[in-house]
């Protein structure tokens, strides 16, 4: 028993590695979501979180900011930014990269598994170059490609489309591997292709040189960590470097497994590790002063630079020889000698000399009560956190859920009457009061498919689409769940695409439940674009398919409804 | 600082800074569906250029400053009696149609949009002239005039006379600490009545401008309806603003009291003189935190800007990709001249001070970025996304 009690006091994880597992569980408190293989769609995921944790992640209860900066970036033609904008840049004025240090969960299955004993490789003049490749994915992905795009009508999140290694293990292996994602309307598995590959890859790649370096991914290719860097000199909490204090002896430099030139630069994650390991203790966390820890002053036996004693007691004259310190530290507000007189007087001579300790900082009662004050302060710290940490389980776990209908083939289409768009009397393309009634159409083939504008496959398959409309006698409406906000229909269709206007394909506009698109959800859609229905002659579905539709499947899956 | 090096860098940053005035201009011109929102960013692209431009005309003629006074005083005169003269105008001409088209077309929304355009420009500049004074007389206090020749000497030793021989010093420094206090409390209320009245003008201005709020077929309702709505604001505005006034008359009568009971213990404090850090940045410092204001502002209001409008063009032509590539290229030659001249002639005492300014800037530029998006339907989109999910991007393709 006291060996299992020895292991734990020696094994007990970190202050940092607590706070790096809270973060993850209370970023993806939605667990029931890894239970049904279904995201969560409530009203948190107006809210990013401050690091990466993808948004189609079964558990994540709030957006990531990452994806949402490139899905915003899509939209620039009609919506600037600056969302967005602002919340990256209050994340990082606050924090910096401390998020990258105690807030990400990507940060956190790295350092798991450099923990993996293995030969590692240091850092080095390399990979301190390497570590600019992420500005340059930065302004690649994440900027030019969804803005480029944008302009041919396109949406297309480079970053998250071609890289995000967390997405694909959150996000996509998250949803793949649950077994109600496997078969029926949502499969997911039939939608695999050469991305999924490519990303597979990527994933794998990381998690292996994961084991070999610190942190690859947040020194070589993380954008966000290259956003956050910009914001490290001014950020509110991080760790700073006391100039006075310096040596310049380099532990903090050679102990960090950074590519850091020095303390709190660009490439700094604030993990804290080098506070421990400076002589001087000049690195200290900024706003240290709140949380009253102790300096180096009160400890005996410590060695103090000229520097601080001039600073914490009087002015030193501008000589700073010994017999001046000392005469000088003797004139005021100076304690009689105790048994805490055992602080030495480091000066540039190389002699020591004692100073006897200033009235007030070394009182022992004071320095008690401080303590105590911090202890308090801590405990409460902790029981707020898991506080909210079950509140955010409690909530998120029992929050009703609408109900997921499993489309089948052979099943009855259900039944919907929803407004179509169109030219109004003004000239305007806009909501009509007209309506499309199922019903009305039944005898018919109908083609359902449910799309979004801001859908990358949605907008590549809508013109073959048109094409089939106007090949065969089949009727094909474009169901849009249109929650955006400030949207104008003339704009969201792109200008390249202008022809589907013309086309005949109907395009509706879903009856929305607050977030939830009714009709979406009746079909069997869980949450992801494109879905595509076909209800035959007799109103009975003859073919359903989640993801993208190429045009020659849904030609012979239309002919087959038509000869049926 | 060198006088030539800063000239040339004046004369480019000016050029610059017309520069893309101009776009900005045209960009206004040739929009369609320019929002409000995007005017008063504009505004406030106004306010910065010209609070630039006054500071480094200063510090080029710091000789000269009354003449910039004066001239600046001219320039406001007649500035305001074109922006009211436009005004009217513009008023008179929207009267005269309607009387001519017929009174149901008289408030069309495209109509009193149309005319409203040009004497919004007009104003935006206006304010940013006025609110440029303001900052002109804080940063750079009109200087005493040339005083009498007199005899400083006899002076002093007649003040000295008055003076006790051995002062009071912990009167003296609690009596400072009192005013220290009480200047503390001033700043701070005026700065609580600005944000207040700056975010009720805000409010006031959205409304007011936003055409979708007035219909041409229901003027009186229209007109209750924005009296009920800013009313209130008007109301609380004039009262914040007369009890800071009022707030400000008693403590200036207090601190009176106290500037007293200083002078009386002596004029000598116990504390020992400090060799400190400068107080107040130097001129060039103040110059530079004005750049990096600017820049802030063209990095991050305008770049935004302009990728929505040359994306939302219809026809994206190369003419427009070139000039809006030669305004980044000046961007960002601009914001290295700012970070050399920043580097080389800001001390290091500065650079806290510098820091903290960037800090404030920074944060109360994502708190307006925040509120302008969720103006404009940026945070609902992020839902949308979120709670949507594209396959592809989560590798499923």
């Amino acid at each position: 028993m006291k060996k299992v009690f020895n292991w734990i006091v020696n094994h007990f994880p970190t202050r940092r590695r607590i706070i790096q597992l809270y973060t993850f569980l209370l970023y993806n408190a939605n667990l029931k979501g890894y239970i049904n293989g279904t995201i969560f769609t409530g009203n948190s995921k107006y809210f990013c979180t401050p690091s990466m944790n993808c948004y189609s992640c079964p558990g994540a209860v709030a957006a990531c900011p990452l994806g949402a900066l490139q899905n915003a970036l899509t939209a620039s033609k009609t919506t600037t930014a600056y969302y967005m904008f602002g919340i990256i840049a209050l994340f990082g004025l606050i924090l910096g990269r401390t998020i990258c240090g105690f807030f990400c969960p990507v940060g956190l299955g790295q350092e798991l598994l450099y923990k993996i004993k293995t030969p590692k490789i240091r850092k080095n003049k390399y990979t301190r170059t390497l570590s600019y490749l992420k500005y340059v994915i930065l302004v690649v992905f994440v900027i030019a490609i969804p803005l480029m795009f944008s302009i041919a009508g396109a949406t297309v999140p480079g970053f998250c489309k071609f890289i995000c290694p967390a997405g694909t293990f959150e996000g996509g292996l998250g949803l793949l591997l649950n077994p109600a994602n496997q078969s029926g309307s949502r499969n997911l598995l039939d939608m695999l292709g050469p991305i999924f590959t490519w990303k597979f890859a990527v994933l794998c790649v990381v998690i292996v040189a994961s084991v070999l370096l610190y942190r690859p991914f947040c020194r070589f290719i993380c954008p966000l960590g290259a956003i956050y860097g910009f914001f490290n000199g001014i950020a509110l909490i991080g760790v700073k470097l006391d100039e006075n204090k310096c040596t310049d002896c380099g532990l903090c430099i050679q102990h960090c497994k950074m590519d850091v030139k020095h303390v709190g630069d660009h490439e700094c994650i604030n993990c804290g590790e080098c506070i421990s390991v400076c002589p001087a203790k000049a690195i200290t966390w900024k706003g240290s002063k709140i949380f009253l820890r102790k300096n180096d002053i009160e400890e005996p036996a410590g060695e103090v630079k000229l520097g601080d004693i001039r600073k914490m007691t009087y002015t030193a004259p501008a000589n700073g020889t010994l017999a001046t310190a000392t005469a000088a530290a003797g004139e005021n507000n100076v304690a009689p000698a105790n048994e805490h007189s055992n602080i030495k007087l480091m000066v540039s001579e190389g002699g020591y000399a004692d100073i006897p300790p200033v009235k007030g900082e070394n009182d022992r009662s004071a320095r008690g009560k401080k303590h105590d004050r911090n202890f308090w302060i801590r405990v409460g710290a902790w029981i707020a956190a898991f506080a909210v940490l079950l509140t955010a389980l409690i909530y998120f776990n029992t929050l009703p859920e609408p109900e997921i209908s499993d489309i089948m083939i052979g099943s009855q289409a259900p039944a919907f009457s929803l407004k179509k768009y169109g030219y109004n009397e003004r000239g305007r393309y806009d909501l009509l009061d007209e309506t499309f009634d199922m019903e009305d159409h039944l005898g018919e083939v109908v083609v359902v498919n449910f799309w979004a504008t801001w859908c990358g496959p949605c907008v590549e398959e809508l013109p073959e689409f048109a094409e089939v409309a106007d090949e065969y006698d089949v009727t094909i409406v474009a169901i849009h769940g249109r929650i955006e906000v400030n949207s104008e229909p003339e704009i969201w269709v792109p200008a390249n695409h202008r022809e589907w206007l013309s086309s005949k394909i109907v395009f509706l506009q879903d009856e929305m439940d607050g977030s939830t698109a009714k009709t979406f959800i009746a079909y069997g859609g869980v949450n992801s674009y494109p879905i595509t229905v076909i209800v035959g002659k007799d109103g009975k579905v003859t073919f359903t398919m989640q993801g993208k539709l190429d045009k020659s499947t849904l030609e012979s899956e239309v002919q087959k409804a038509l000869n049926a | 600082m060198s006088s030539h090096f800063l000239k040339i860098k004046v004369i480019f940053c000016h050029g610059a800074a017309f520069y893309r005035k101009i776009i900005s201009f045209a960009y206004i011109c040739s929009h369609e569906d320019f929002v409000i929102f995007d005017r008063i960013i504009l505004t406030f692209e106004y306010i910065y250029v010209t609070i630039y431009i006054i500071i480094v005309y200063q510090e080029v003629a710091l000789n000269k400053s009354e003449k910039i006074r004066f001239g600046y005083g001219i320039f406001l005169a007649v500035f305001t009696v074109i922006v009211g003269v436009v005004f009217i105008a513009q008023v008179a001409e929207l009267y005269y149609s309607g009387i001519k088209d017929g009174l149901s077309v008289i408030y069309t929304t495209e109509r009193i949009s149309s005319r409203l355009i040009l004497p919004l420009i007009f104003l935006g500049v206006w304010i940013a002239a006025i609110i440029a004074g303001f900052v002109l007389s804080v940063v750079f206090p009109i200087k005493e005039k040339r005083a009498v020749v007199r005899d400083d000497g006899k002076t002093l030793a007649l003040l000295r006379s008055k003076m006790p021989e051995r002062g009071d010093n912990a009167e003296y420094d609690a009596a400072c600490k009192k005013i220290k206090q009480i200047e503390k409390a001033r700043i701070c209320v005026w700065c609580i009545v600005s944000a207040i009245l700056l975010i009720y003008g805000v409010y006031i201005m959205i409304f007011v401008f936003n055409p979708a709020n007035f219909h041409s077929d229901r003027l009186r309702e229209d007109v209750l309806v924005l009296v009920r709505h800013l009313i209130a604001l008007v109301i609380v505005g004039f009262a914040v603003a007369i009890v800071a006034v009022i707030f400000e008359g008693v403590a200036a009568r207090c601190e009176t009291e106290f500037v007293k009971k200083a002078i009386v213990s002596g004029d000598r404090s116990s504390v020992p003189t400090k060799q400190g850090p400068e107080k107040h940045a130097s001129i060039v410092v103040k110059i530079i935190c004005a750049e990096i204001a600017f820049f802030a502002v063209e990095l991050f209001m305008l770049a935004p800007f302009f990728i929505t409008w040359i994306l939302g063009s219809g026809d994206v032509t190369s003419g427009y990709i070139a000039i809006v590539a030669i305004f980044f290229v000046i961007l960002i030659v601009s914001g290295y001249l700012l970070y050399k001249t920043a580097k080389k002639y800001v001390p290091e005492s500065s650079a806290k001070v510098i820091k903290l300014y960037a800090r404030i800037a920074v944060g109360g530029l994502a708190i307006v970025f925040i509120v302008a998006g969720a103006l404009n339907g940026g945070a609902g989109a992020v839902l949308t996304k979120a709670i949507n999910i594209c396959t592809e991007c989560i590798g499923l393709g």
